[in-house]
């Protein structure tokens, strides 16, 4: 056992090389690229200059019980989730799909114009698109001379 | 079931929209996935996010019962991604079945990203209620 690990310590290490090889695995560690949370429902926001679109993974849902509201920049999602029903002969094996009430809030990064936000429900998906209010869209000011 | 599913992996390798970089292979995810056990039959009950019908293949060999899916890529260039906790995957997840499912007669269907199937039992392994005969 021990001449296999002295042998893959036995080759010259470049400490440097070492160092550049313990940050990239750092830094993948801390990687904040993927924000997992045990938040329900999971969410992704994309978005450009005029225009933010939240998705969220909601299986199963009846959309009439899905509740959205937007009060300034923040949104909410909220919604049950109901179980299967199981009746008294019915023996449960397996329960990993979460059920219940659910909330979320979601902050924006500016206003929406209420008058426009579009949500949609498709394949257990949400889709939530809120055009940027005029009012909080940059304006361009002209210098004089 | 459905063999759609090899044609939307076979896409996976094309580049998308004229796009020369190849596309990463997708996490592998079992999805959370619900079993009850009725009297006739065994239910499974797997939320599958995104995915239509044709996005998922059931099979069964030897007695083992496969869920595969991957939902169709829809991504929108004209959006960055600002935020992210979730990311496309690939569903993929087994159970063995005993002997008592009757595997001819499964059935499938897809609502709103949850897949159900109803796994019928054999007629030898559902409960029989002998009628005592008054002598």
């Amino acid at each position: 056992m021990w001449p296999l690990i002295s042998s893959q310590w036995s080759s010259r290490v470049d400490p440097f090389t070492e160092l550049n090889r313990l940050q990239r695995q750092m830094n993948r560690l801390f990687d904040t690229s993927m924000h997992r949370t045990a938040d329900y429902p999971a969410v992704n926001i994309l978005g450009n200059e005029s225009e933010i679109r939240v998705v969220a993974e909601v299986p199963g849902m009846d959309p009439d019980k899905l509740e959205l509201t937007v009060n300034g920049n923040v949104l909410t999602i909220e919604g049950e989730r109901a179980a299967e029903p199981v009746d008294e002969q019915t023996a449960i094996y397996r329960q990993e799909r979460g059920t219940g009430r659910f909330a979320r809030a979601i902050r924006l990064p500016y206003e929406a114009d209420n008058e426009k936000i579009a949500a949609r429900y498709q394949h257990g998906v949400l889709t939530v698109t809120l055009p940027r209010s005029e009012a909080t869209k940059p304006r361009k000011i002209e210098v004089k001379s | 079931m459905t063999t759609k599913h090899e044609v939307s992996l076979k896409d996976e390798t094309h580049p998308v929209k004229g796009e020369a970089k190849p596309i990463a292979r997708r996490n592998v995810v079992a999805p959370a996935t619900d079993v009850y056990e009725r009297d006739d039959a065994l239910v499974l009950v797997a939320d599958l996010p995104g995915l239509t019908e044709q996005d998922v293949e059931i099979t069964v060999e030897n007695q083992v019962l496969t869920i595969k899916g991957q939902a169709a890529t829809a991504d929108d260039a004209q959006q960055d991604l600002l935020y992210q906790e979730f990311e496309a995957v690939a569903y993929e997840r087994s159970f063995t079945l005993s002997d008592d499912v009757n595997a001819e007669k499964i059935e499938a269907v897809m609502k709103q990203g949850v897949l159900k199937l109803t796994l019928p039992k054999a007629e030898r392994a559902r409960p029989r209620k002998i009628q005592i005969e008054a002598a």
